[in-house]
């Protein structure tokens, strides 16, 4: 089922223009930012309050760096330090 | 030697002795494979972000080593049949480790740490701030 590309850009355009947010990659502009899963607080800024990974239209990370804290969060839901869905949370 | 770093959770209601034998038994374990430790951390008592085994709190312990795949498949076998641990996690950190420069640096990026927490945090832009849910799950169910 090949959507036609036509159809993509336009839905494309109009949800830029929904958020209209100057985006960029927070990690590639500071270099001594570091992704790490050990660090909760920080990687609470990119799930949501369900617990949902933001994805990077909104985020504005470059493609290296989503994929580096996609792991990290994985990883630090493991070790419970962000949680895997808001249902199982009684903290925040 | 590739060098490692494994956190693990204990149980908040472990008496001391447990605790002090398990860690003893992880030390007792990497030296055994020739490992090193680079660094060892007790980050304490936090709050987990979701019930395990009943527990709203455990204790965290951090540890960064050197060792080889041997070190790691012994170390995850005690954690899993101690029942100390409820949560472990080994990541694997590099594959050629210089022992004594990773520790300076580990030193120092331990007290780059606890300068930057003195200092307040500036307020960082929202990235929530247009965005909510509900237009993440239209999207998708345009995409349907």
């Amino acid at each position: 089922m090949h959507k036609p590309k036509f159809d993509r850009r336009e839905k494309r355009d109009r949800f830029a223009s929904k958020f209209g947010k100057k985006r960029y990659c927070r990690f590639c502009a500071d270099a001594d930012l570091r992704i790490d899963y050990k660090d909760g607080r920080a990687l609470n800024y990119y799930i949501t309050e369900r617990g949902k990974i933001i994805p990077r239209r909104i985020t504005g990370n470059c493609s290296f760096h989503q994929r580096e804290l996609t792991t990290a969060i994985k990883r630090a839901r493991i070790i419970a330090l962000i949680p895997f869905t808001a249902t199982q949370v009684t903290w925040r | 030697m590739r060098e490692y770093e494994t956190i693990f959770v204990t149980r908040p209601d472990g008496n001391e002795s447990q605790s002090t034998q398990l860690l003893e038994r992880v030390d007792k374990i990497i030296e055994r494979h020739e490992g090193t430790i680079l660094q060892k951390k007790n980050w304490g008592r936090k709050e987990l972000a979701y019930k395990v085994k009943k527990y709203n709190q455990g204790i965290y312990h951090y540890y960064n080593y050197t060792g080889d795949t041997a070190t790691v498949a012994d170390l995850e076998r005690t954690l899993r049949l101690n029942d100390l641990p409820i949560k472990y996690l080994t990541v694997k950190i590099a594959d050629k480790v210089d022992i004594e420069a990773r520790r300076k640096e580990l030193a120092e990026a331990e007290k780059a740490a606890v300068a930057m927490s003195a200092v307040p945090r500036e307020k960082e832009e929202d990235i929530l701030e247009d965005f909510s849910e509900d237009s993440i799950d239209e999207e998708e169910a345009d995409n349907a």
